[in-house]
């Protein structure tokens, strides 16, 4: 399946699901730029795929800003000249009831989930219109359908990325531009409330389960078909919707979540 | 990518022609043994055995009515007997005959709906019988359409029995997972005897038939292979119970 040589941009590429997806890519051919905050987990990364042979740049760049997104994309045209697939990867999340939300907690969750999707892709397009090619995977969540409790925001967030996945479809076509959604359920690392990062399980024990005696209000039988992936089972997904083999395939969202989406 | 494994025993009905064919030459290619059937044309099931053989010597073919049980099991038991598993199946064997709907007789919602979904059945149930048995696991895919994801005209028999493919396609899901076995669903568009018909029936003339797809133009079979080879593969291990378009957003 053929990405050689394309440039990938992964955002939240450092660590759990977007690492893994950067490391698929980065093994099928494909030149990646990996992206967080964390100057050190990116250079780490960076090390190590290059320690592997394969081509990899690094962008410090937060996907909070407008400035960021932006600066996302230019990072990959300054390190490899272009950009052929985006992977809107990078979320953040926090935990509370819908009537104990501030404001300013659903607006950063809005911003960094969804609105950072528009700005990164906004910012890729010009170059994928140029060559009549590209590819857009746009990570969202089977709380995109199904809702999530505690976590109206994400869910919220996650829902517009379907829609504004179909719509980019849409829009550009045209181009040779596919854009699909893919909505996994793996096991990451995830960071609490108070933005310490915590190993998985510590907040919740099962989907839709939390082990925080404060937020059991609501507890949905875990539907277990499958156990929970790791990264790494869900990365192929995106690098097959990347190729050039999936190009008939487009406004689509695929659930790589074991069956507990269908 | 789609993690080229040797040696797996796949299962395509209707695959004499049309994306049948192109996607049981996709798997040969990756080195699987095929097994095939056609339902109406023996020549054209030979020519197809043919052409698999000349990629992988060990592909076969069987003319098979899809809805008919005694037919499906034979085949499938001829297959197991011969290699002693089955990995992958695809339920692809189907008829269409666009009819205004007040126009359709019981007779042809009975050969429509019959050849797509009892025929999926049939499959689903004897392949994943076996997967069951051997306790090897695999891979079952089913073939919708646009029309059971969105609206179509002339075509009611052939809608609902898609329509009745997803939603059999999401229990199969549940139901076969203790077993190992995945089960998707693909909603292919591509140029055959089928969108023909179509077109034929809508009076379209090639360039407005061209202008419904994204790309300007109806992809061939062998162009839309690959989600099958895709969703058989280790990359796809965590993919059940969907439903993917490989239409050019058409039903987006």
């Amino acid at each position: 399946m053929s990405i050689e040589g394309r440039v990938a941009v992964v955002t939240g590429s450092a660590r759990n699901l977007g690492r893994a997806i950067a490391e698929q890519l980065a093994a099928n051919g494909a030149r990646v730029v990996i992206n967080a905050r964390s100057r050190d987990k990116v250079d780490e990364v960076v090390a190590e795929l290059k320690a592997k042979g394969y081509q990899a740049h690094p962008s410090y760049r937060s996907v909070a800003t407008p400035e960021g997104c932006a600066g996302v994309i230019a990072d990959a045209v300054e390190g490899f000249g272009t950009v052929d697939i985006l992977v809107n990867n990078a979320a953040i999340i926090t935990y509370r009831l819908i009537h104990e939300m501030p404001d300013e907690e659903w607006l950063d969750v809005l911003n960094t989930d969804l609105t950072a999707q528009f700005r990164t892709t906004k910012a890729a397009l010009p170059h994928m219109m140029e060559k009549k090619w590209g590819r857009i995977v746009n990570v969202s969540a089977n709380a995109a359908m199904a809702g999530s409790a505690h976590r109206s925001h994400y869910a919220a967030a996650k829902g517009g990325i379907l829609a504004f996945t179909k719509a980019t479809a849409k829009e550009y076509g045209k181009y040779g531009v596919t854009a699909n959604a893919i909505a996994p359920l793996v096991q990451t690392d995830e960071r609490s409330a108070e933005g310490e990062e915590v190993p998985y399980g510590a907040l919740y024990s099962h989907h839709n389960q939390t082990t925080r005696p404060d937020l059991q209000t609501f507890s949905a039988a875990p539907d277990t078909v499958m156990p929970r992936a790791h990264p790494r089972d869900v990365a192929p997904l995106v690098a097959f919707l990347a190729s050039e083999e999936a190009w008939y395939i487009t406004g689509q969202v695929i659930s790589a979540s074991g069956g507990r989406w269908m | 990518m789609t993690d080229k494994q040797s040696s797996r025993v796949v299962l395509i009905t209707g695959a004499s022609r049309g994306i049948g064919l192109a996607v049981a030459e996709a798997f040969a290619r990756n080195g699987d043994i095929v097994s095939i059937t056609g339902g109406r044309d023996r020549q054209a099931l030979d020519d197809a055995v043919g052409r698999l053989r000349s990629v992988q010597p060990d592909a076969s073919g069987a003319m098979v009515d899809a809805k008919n049980k005694a037919e499906v099991d034979g085949w499938l038991a001829a297959t197991v007997s011969r290699w002693g598993r089955i990995d992958c199946a695809v339920a692809n064997a189907g008829v269409i005959n666009p009819t205004p709907f007040l126009d359709i007789t019981e007779e042809q919602w009975d050969t429509v709906v019959g050849t797509h979904l009892k025929g999926t059945f049939l499959l689903m149930q004897g392949a994943g019988r076996v997967m069951a048995e051997t306790k090897t696991g695999g891979s079952l895919i089913t073939v919708s359409a646009p029309a059971a994801l969105r609206a179509s005209n002339g075509v009611a028999d052939y809608a609902s029995a898609k329509g009745g493919i997803i939603a059999l396609t999401r229990n199969l899901s549940k139901e076969l997972a203790p077993f190992d076995i995945r089960v998707n669903c693909i909603s292919p568009v591509a140029e055959t005897r089928m969108t023909d018909a179509l077109q034929v029936y809508r009076k379209l003339d090639a360039a407005a038939w061209a202008r419904l797809s994204p790309g300007g133009r109806m992809p061939q079979p062998h162009e839309i292979t690959e989600p099958f080879l895709f969703l058989c593969s280790p990359g796809a291990r965590f993919i059940t119970g969907q439903v993917i378009a490989v239409d050019a957003g058409r039903s987006v």
